[in-house]
């Protein structure tokens, strides 16, 4: 897959906790003046909603789709606790409390997709190394293994029955890790993985294409940064990918937090970039638009020689599937073969002699489709692999009788076609 | 944005004032006239579910498409919608009110732009409000590095 960076309508608030997509909408947790807010962007018409003013607060990053709900670690210190937004309802609740009595914040939040785990974060004064897990079924959080070192905002995402961590900071931020470790919940144990390239906090992560993405960041206390790294699963190694077109994150201060979504492209980072409030973002990474496709055979208003006819068109730009659709109408009422396919061509058997037929294609990818292509026609006039299964009848001449010409009617095994007969000297 | 607001924001921000610095700066700030400046950035419009039914093109898209969209369908054909744009440009549509859980739709109370307290004009407020934060923030970490 291709993808690459586009810069969407800013968002309308700042400290960006959380965010996730849910039915193709992106929804997220945000501040607008004092207040923290749902809002949500959809795609199809580029602009934000504001769902709901709620009485939350935010002290942490990432988000946990679970049941076409948004699950957030809400609030700071005693408060803070899983949170929930039902965007079929547009209802915002607060769950459990984390720990009771902790004073806790900066935790990143990452889901398997049934539960929400909390990663690290700020506790009573230490930056701490828990990983706790909650369950929206029994709304209850377990401690699980905590080994890992003690950081806050720290990049964290679940693949394939493990949580990849790396990043995080210390010290008020002025220091950070690039150690990458694995958690596995199998075990409830973690490992070492390869250094990171950076030591940086608070950017974004994704899980996509089975590897471990992570995006901006800050980097000691001096800047965001616009870098985009890739950790594969398969081979345990780091590497640099492409360039964000904002610089993106900031843990405290410069105005705003930033958050990323972790599912499947399209991601999005929406939040705070250099300089916080004032220039909070909202950057996709997915895919182009699949081109239309370019018929190229049959040819328009042809005449193909067979009732199997193979239409073709030319590969169209970012597509990764077409579909054609063959009509006798142009307006594609009366379809006689509707055929999806990775390809660039496609066998049509069994149409009729002498009946127009019109086609056209247009291509998918992860986007959506594109526009149909140009309708293009053609009639078969002749099918010379015809076979005769039956003589039924010679009307002129009489059988023996010799003439010039000689003239016959024939019945065949399909009746769709009209034949011109070969006429033959005696 | 009072005195303990801009206080937290400048220690989320790493900068830390004693209680008189933050008053020092608090008392230079003209908050009433950036609210104001941003306040006049934006604008909003308003429509109908008939409009889109009608064909109505918003953010070159078109009713149709709109009409597809998660939260038009159950609207009434009366409900207002509103449209915010800053600095001219279209921001965010709203087919229901923030303000409540659920999807309470605009009625024309809501959506009155004579009445201080309707919902289109705490949409207004807000958004200037978190505008006008920005500024503020920005503009006391740039008194701070004189103090």
């Amino acid at each position: 897959m291709a993808y690459n960076w586009k810069t969407r309508t800013a968002p309308p608030g700042s400290q960006w906790s959380s965010a996730g997509v849910i039915g193709g909408i992106l929804y997220g947790f945000c501040q607008i003046s004092s207040a923290y807010w749902i809002c949500s962007y959809n795609p199809a018409t580029g602009l934000w909603t504001q769902n709901l003013l709620t009485t939350m607060t935010a002290g942490n990053i990432g988000s946990a789709i679970i049941g076409g709900k948004m699950y957030w670690i809400d609030g700071i210190a005693l408060a803070t606790c899983a949170a929930v937004y039902d965007p079929a309802t547009n209802t915002a609740t607060k769950l459990a409390l984390m720990v009771s009595g902790s004073n806790t914040y900066w935790e990143t939040a990452t889901t398997d997709g049934t539960y929400m785990f909390s990663v690290a974060g700020y506790q009573a004064g230490y930056y701490t190394n828990s990983l706790r897990r909650f369950d929206p079924g029994s709304n209850s959080w377990t401690n699980l293994n905590s080994d890992l070192s003690s950081l806050a905002f720290v990049y964290a995402e679940y693949i394939a029955g493990s949580i990849y961590l790396t990043g995080g900071g210390w010290n008020n931020f002025t220091t950070a890790s690039n150690t990458t470790a694995v958690f596995s919940l199998a075990t409830n144990s973690y490992s070492g993985g390869a250094v990171a390239p950076l030591a940086k906090i608070a950017g974004a992560s994704s899980a996509f294409d089975g590897n471990f993405h992570i995006m901006g960041g800050w980097v000691g206390s001096t800047a965001a940064i616009n870098l985009h790294y890739v950790y594969t699963v398969s081979t345990g190694s780091w590497a640099a990918s492409d360039s964000l077109p904002l610089a993106f994150g900031s843990p405290l201060g410069q105005g705003g937090y930033a958050t990323g979504q972790g599912a499947n492209p399209p991601v999005y980072l929406v939040g705070a970039a250099v300089g916080g409030v004032a220039t909070a973002s909202l950057m996709e990474y997915s895919e182009n638009p699949s081109a239309i496709p370019v018929l190229f055979l049959p040819a328009n208003g042809s005449n193909p020689a067979s009732g199997d006819v193979t239409c073709e068109w030319d590969a169209a730009a970012n597509a990764t599937s077409y579909e054609l659709q063959v009509a006798t109408d142009a307006g594609f009422t009366d379809i006689v073969d509707d055929v999806l396919t990775p390809g660039t061509s496609q066998l049509i058997s069994g149409l009729i002699l002498g009946t127009p037929y019109y086609w056209r294609v247009k291509s998918s990818n992860s986007m959506g489709s594109s526009n149909w292509s140009l309708i293009w026609h053609f009639t078969i006039v002749l099918i010379p692999n015809y076979k005769i299964v039956q003589l039924t009848e010679i009307i002129i001449p009489q059988l023996a009788q010799a003439v010039i010409p000689r003239t016959l009617l024939l019945r065949v095994s399909s009746v769709k076609s009209i034949f011109q007969v070969r006429k033959e000297k005696i | 944005m009072n005195k303990t607001q801009l206080a937290e924001a400048l220690t989320d921000a790493g900068v830390n004032l004693t209680s008189e610095q933050v008053n020092t700066i608090y008392g230079k700030i003209d908050q009433a006239g950036i609210q104001q400046k941003h306040r006049d950035r934006i604008r909003i419009d308003l429509f109908t579910k008939v409009d889109l039914v009608k064909g109505m093109v918003i953010n070159n898209v078109p009713g149709s498409v709109w009409l597809a969209q998660p939260g038009v369908s159950y609207l009434p054909d009366e409900a207002k919608i509103v449209l915010i744009y800053v600095d001219g440009e279209l921001s965010a549509v709203q087919m229901h009110s923030p303000y409540a859980a659920g999807f309470r739709h605009f009625t024309d109370a809501d959506a009155d732009p004579k009445n201080s307290s309707s919902h289109i004009q705490r949409l207004i407020e807000d958004r200037a409000q978190g505008l006008a934060d920005a500024e503020i923030l920005r503009l006391a970490k740039e008194a701070s590095y004189g103090l």
